[in-house]
């Protein structure tokens, strides 16, 4: 007995994302997934989730969703996006409690620090799709996953899982709730040099280390362009090379001389030369940069970068304990003569405590 | 002549080391890059995640929370020293395909300017295309997008000065004495010269994808209504054709 969550308006570029399809790249499909892979681990934690349940992922803009039939958990992560339901504001990162018929609203990301590009709804028991190649989530430049292969269109009602009858699933009991994390205010993207870094004179790649840069809305989910200001001249472009292999963070010097950081979509093989490549524990911060704003390059060593990996999966590995129960404000409280103030449940404190 | 610069192992991001047989497109050095993956898969290390060959090179993809990078690379330089991969022989288990293609027509719209290129009638342009032994040197791209390589030398066509923006699923485009298989719909700007009903993945049906690297392909030219045909057995969900072992 699950319900429904019915798209009644939806942004440009919604898409179902899960933990994507590794293993195909011999056969041309890269892994694909969700752009933020620590907004899809939070929703998990709040709501009980496994880690490759189908969630929405929502690129600028989220939409309006209604759910039906049955009660549903839901919790909202990522980059914090205006948001309310009924016309009551929503926190981020707090599991919440929906009864049929009430209606979800999610706008574009709240400006500001830190700002970000991808938010997340997530649905207790997961988003339920047919699963394409072994997964649910979408990978648009294929075609595959989702509805369709392609980005949500309103008027289409999802299933809620959970997918399979084994899942140990538990339903959450109580409101929850994460702290913010840090990485969606980093704004010095850490990379190592790759195989064809020497292939640039030593000025190229001192260049990419010295200036400041931003994302150009050239971006999705396969590539993201950076924007040069009309004082920074394109970067050095060589000839394209045989193919080989390419990997998630790879920054791209395409024909233009425009640098382009290569995302969960992007090709499997590639013969434009590559200068860099993002670190692993950067992927998901490299991802939220919102458009526009400055950011900085930083090279790192291998052991800084298996370092950093070491504490950002650590990170993602606490979360199920992190979270905490909600606490609630009074003003927040419909009925607050209802409660009773001594035994603690309320705090008069801050929500975001 | 053996490069002495290869093979070679490089660090390539904090979770991926990669391999290098060379620094051209030669049939030799391709074999080295698929025997050498073949040679990987079985050895089932530790924290590799994902082995991805391409046309002279092999990417091992790993967890370096679970097998460290000087680790993982003392392993693929002691399997490297075991054997001359420039001169292992195909995989004697290759798969051989024998594809059907519908050649020109509204199949291969630039048969005529490609014929016309080599010098020759459609009919021998035709002939030659079919009958050549290609190999899948990799897939790449999109998926179940397959190089197929390589055609005789005076096949080195150029590509097309602008992009088509779409070429319909099973398209067969010729450039840089390759052809190149399409699976999906793709802007290409290679020339178009047939079409084959066989689509080389399936997003539902087990193992999704029937093409491999290293697999041995030929062409049997159709007619349109044959395409047709085909082509309604494919979207039924049959296969069309079914890969040979060599003898």
């Amino acid at each position: 007995m699950n319900g429904f969550l019915e798209i009644l308006s939806v942004g440009p570029a919604v898409t179902i994302q899960d933990l994507g399809r590794p293993g195909y790249a011999r056969f041309g499909l890269s892994t694909g997934g969700a752009m933020d892979s620590y907004a899809l681990a939070e929703g998990a934690a709040l709501l009980g989730n496994q880690k490759h349940d189908a969630v929405l992922e929502m690129a600028g803009y989220g939409g309006k969703y209604r759910i039906l039939d049955y009660p549903l958990w839901i919790a909202l992560t990522g980059a914090a996006m205006q948001s309310s339901v009924d016309g009551r504001k929503v926190d981020w990162r707090c599991s919440l409690l929906l009864t049929p018929g009430q209606v979800l609203e999610v706008g574009s990301v709240i400006e500001g620090t830190p700002g970000g590009t991808y938010g997340y709804l997530h649905v207790a028991g997961g988003i339920r799709v047919e699963p394409e190649i072994g997964a649910m989530g979408t990978h648009l430049r294929a075609g595959v996953g989702g509805v369709d292969g392609k980005v949500l269109k309103a008027g289409t009602r999802l299933a809620i899982g959970p997918s399979d009858e084994d899942s140990d699933s538990k339903p959450p009991q109580k409101a929850m709730m994460l702290p913010d994390p840090e990485y969606l205010g980093r704004r010095n993207i850490r990379l190592l040099w790759g195989p064809q870094s020497e292939r640039f004179s030593q000025r190229t790649r001192q260049r990419l280390l010295d200036e400041t840069f931003a994302l150009s809305h050239r971006r999705d989910r396969m590539a993201m362009r950076l924007h040069l200001e009309p004082d920074q001249p394109p970067f050095e472009s060589l000839l394209t090379g045989l193919s080989d292999p390419v990997q998630d963070g790879d920054i791209q010097m395409t024909g233009d001389g425009v640098p382009a950081i290569l995302v969960r979509e992007h090709q499997p093989t590639g013969g434009y030369p590559r200068i860099a490549t993002v670190i692993t524990a950067d992927h998901a911060a490299v991802a939220q940069l919102p458009t526009g704003e400055p950011f900085r390059f930083e090279l790192v060593t291998l052991d800084q970068a298996i370092e950093a990996l070491k504490i950002w999966r650590a990170q993602i590995h606490a979360l199920a304990q992190a979270a905490q129960p909600v606490i609630r404000s009074p003003e927040d409280i419909d009925n607050l003569l209802d409660y009773n103030l001594i035994d603690g449940v309320i705090s008069a404190g801050d929500q975001s405590l | 002549m053996p490069d002495p610069d290869y093979p070679t192992v490089i660090q390539a991001g904090d979770s991926g080391v990669m391999v290098l047989f060379g620094d051209s497109l030669d049939m030799s050095i391709n074999n080295a890059a698929h025997a050498f993956d073949a040679a990987l898969r079985v050895q089932n290390w530790t924290g590799v995640e994902e082995i991805a060959p391409a046309i002279r090179s092999v990417l091992v993809r790993y967890d370096p929370l679970r097998i460290s990078a000087d680790a993982l690379k003392d392993k693929i330089i002691d399997l490297l020293s075991g054997r001359s991969w420039l001169e292992v022989e195909p995989d004697p288990n290759r798969r051989i395909w024998k594809l059907p293609a519908h050649y020109g027509e509204e199949s291969g719209p630039d048969i005529e300017s490609v014929a016309r290129q080599l010098g020759k009638s459609i009919e021998a342009t035709i002939e030659e295309h079919s009958q050549s032994k290609l190999t899948v040197l990799m897939l790449g791209f999109a998926p179940g997008c397959a190089y197929l390589g390589s055609l005789p030398k005076h096949w080195d066509l150029p590509r097309l000065d602008f992009v088509k923006p779409e070429v319909p699923p099973g398209s067969l485009s010729v450039a840089v004495r390759q052809t190149v298989l399409f699976a999906t719909h793709i802007p290409t700007g290679w020339q178009t010269i047939a079409r084959t009903p066989f689509l080389s993945f399936s997003r539902n049906t087990e193992p999704f994808f029937y093409l491999a690297p290293g697999d041995e392909i030929t062409f049997e030219p159709i007619d349109l209504r044959t395409f047709k045909d085909l082509e309604r057995e494919v979207q039924q969900g049959k296969q069309i054709v079914t890969p040979e072992l060599p003898n």
